[in-house]
């Protein structure tokens, strides 16, 4: 950092591009590498060395360095035109600033070493003059498109750079949502709702009620295939996800009897909308979990579909446990694992993006309600 | 011949209530003397009747297996075998402190060698209380709170009970009743119970004088009781706020008597 240098510095190193920084110091050095060949080349050969000549070699290269700055300003102001238009101006500009400089240097050192006429020696002045700033013309390109080269590679780069980052995002939001349907799928496989239910139909089993307990093996193998060989990314139409919801609704029924009442208001019109397969039935779960499991008394929980405009509206409701009055710690709620609700918001992501809402909020019933809008086909962006 | 051994069993779904019950049915030398359907009613029922062994669910609506363990006065508390469906933590608790389990889906076999062990128990005179080892088990899901020494304070009206890194003041005007289990007292403070590692004699001398011993394991704030029942063999009944009820032996009978006045 620049924290060391003086104020001067620092305001410099702030303000000025690194271009512009470039531009003066090449163009500094290149003055006085000017003053140090003519004084190699002329003074010491022709033995000038009395302080006049001397003085008048670094003035005029100050002269020089000072033409420059107009003639820079006037490139990068033209910069943007047409080659021919630009060489044009290059050999016009190059023409006037010579012959001002040759004609400066001329006078000066007709001032400064009081030398006579020297007019009949402008030829002389004029043709080096020419070749000075001919030269300082191309040095200028030189840098200026090999500047432009070097920052086209860098863009090239960034963009490459980009592109592999944008490879690295699409390669980890693939294993982050193999990664939910891993959790996903032991979420379904809930091993308490597996062994009390086993245990209920063991119950079944010694009370002899055969038939009962052939058809809570039937619901629970169908529940049980249906959560392995549903692929998690593929839609199910809402009719289908009805339909594992009743079966695992029938076991947990027969588990809870009279505690638990079931209402479902489904729109017939939203049957055939497609939804993420299994994505009720865990919500339906936690409420059970959370709301039936707690109150002694029982409860209901409520689950209602209706299609919208371009929107598919679900919402999963409960009575509460009836302990704290409905008070449920919202920004748990997402973030908790214990809850589930982080994993079915991490596969709604894979599926629609930012296209659908999940909310939580205290339900009529006294309970927690959660309601899910989800975009249809009609108004899905792929 | 010995008595049968007197079995109370507890669980919120009734296919698994009677699967047990037909379970246990099949043993000899029992006599189930109730079905609970919730924590609340078991804990209604160990005051009603003197209880061998229950069988209890930990997952309940209400108070779980776990509260009633916690909430039951220790002088009433049963053997207790506990039944689950899948909780790996408790599981590993129950086994460090040879708490029997049972897990569902349950096996005759496995309920035949339970009333075996319970029987054992029973019949050691070392065991306490049924409270003892099943409380030692939920400190160890739990972990145990402390008392903090307070010898300086005069006439201390809060009670220190060091949880880890954090400490409650408990009220000693919030304690409903206190009753040990082993190397552990749990103190009842309206819906919350701190299971505290401590001895009786500690504790009786932090606390205030209307506090007062009820039975053996059983100290109760006599400012909560609402009321008083007599029941056969000179014990009696209080009640407390939250539906709590204590019994009290006849040895300390003397102690309420001041009471009805």
């Amino acid at each position: 950092m620049t924290s060391g240098l003086g104020p001067f510095t620092r305001f410099f190193s702030q303000t000025v591009s690194d271009s512009d920084r470039l531009f003066w110091l090449l163009n500094a050095g290149g003055w006085l590498s000017l003053s140090v060949v003519t004084y190699v080349s002329l003074s010491l050969p022709y033995n000038q060395l009395q302080f006049a000549y001397i003085a008048h070699n670094i003035l005029q290269s100050l002269l020089g360095f000072l033409l420059s700055i107009p003639l820079r300003q006037a490139f990068k102001s033209t910069w943007k035109w047409g080659a021919a238009t630009r060489l044009a101006i290059a050999i016009s500009l190059v023409l006037i600033v010579a012959t001002v400089w040759a004609i400066m240097r001329l006078q000066l050192l007709m001032v400064i070493a009081d030398e006579a006429d020297l007019w009949d020696d402008f030829g002389g002045f004029l043709f080096p003059s020419l070749f000075v700033f001919l030269a300082w013309v191309a040095l200028y390109h030189l840098v200026k498109y090999a500047q432009l080269l070097q920052s086209e590679r860098e863009s090239l780069l960034v963009l490459e750079a980009g592109r592999r980052q944008e490879a690295f995002k699409l390669v980890s939001a693939e294993s982050a949502a193999r990664e939910a349907q891993l959790k996903l799928l032991r979420y379904q496989l809930n091993p308490h709702f597996l062994f009390n239910t086993l245990n209920s139909i063991a119950s079944l089993v010694s009370a002899q009620r055969s038939d009962d307990a052939q058809s809570m093996i039937g619901e629970l193998s169908t529940f049980l295939r249906f959560s392995l060989e549903s692929d998690r990314n593929i839609t199910v139409p809402l009719r289908d996800e009805i339909e594992a919801l009743d079966l695992y609704l029938r076991i947990e029924q027969v588990r809870f009897s009279d505690r638990l009442v079931v209402e479902q208001k489904i729109d017939p019109r939203a049957l055939p909308e497609h939804v993420p397969s299994l994505l009720l039935q865990p919500l339906v779960e936690n409420a059970i979990k959370h709301a039936i499991g707690r109150a002694e008394a029982g409860g209901k929980i409520v689950v209602t579909a209706k299609l919208g405009h371009q929107e598919l509206a679900l919402s999963v409701e409960d009575s509460g446990s009836g302990q704290d009055g409905g008070k449920v710690e919202f920004d748990d709620l997402f973030e908790s694992p214990g809850f589930g609700l982080r994993s079915t918001v991490e596969r709604l992501e894979n599926l629609y993006g930012d296209a659908f809402s999940f909310n939580a909020a205290p339900s009529t019933l006294g309970g927690l309600k959660l309601a899910l809008h989800l975009p249809t086909r009609g108004g899905r962006r792929t | 011949m010995t008595e049968p051994l007197r079995v109370l069993i507890v669980d919120d779904e009734p296919l698994a209530l009677e699967y047990m019950e037909r379970l246990l049915n099949a043993v000899d030398g029992i006599k189930i003397v109730g079905r609970c359907r919730s924590g609340r009613e078991a804990l209604l029922e160990l005051q009603k009747q003197p209880v061998d062994l229950m069988f209890l669910d930990i997952q309940m609506p209400g108070l779980n297996g776990l509260d009633v363990v916690k909430r039951c006065q220790s002088d009433v508390m049963p053997a207790v075998v506990f039944a689950t469906a899948y909780d790996e933590y408790a599981v590993r608790a129950f086994d460090a402190n040879a708490v029997d389990y049972l897990l569902k889906p349950f096996e005759g076999e496995r309920v035949l060698e339970a009333v075996a062990r319970a029987k054992d128990r029973l019949l050691s005179v070392a065991l306490q209380s049924g409270k003892e080892a099943a409380v030692a088990a939920i400190a160890g899901l739990q972990g145990g709170a402390e008392l903090l020494g307070s010898e300086v304070q005069e006439r201390p009206t809060r009670l220190p009970i060091k949880d880890g890194a954090h400490t409650h003041l408990v009220e000693l005007e919030s304690i409903d009743w206190i009753d040990a289990a082993g190397d552990y007292m749990c103190v009842h403070a309206g819906n919350e119970t701190y299971i505290l590692r401590s001895t009786m004699k500690e504790l009786e001398k932090k606390l205030s004088s209307e506090f007062v011993r009820i039975h053996r394991s059983t100290i109760v704030n006599l400012h909560k009781v609402r009321s008083v029942d007599a029941i056969p063999k000179g014990e009696c009944l209080l009640h407390l706020d939250n539906e709590v009820s204590l019994k009290v032996s006849r040895n300390y009978r003397s102690a309420v008597q001041e009471l009805m006045g």
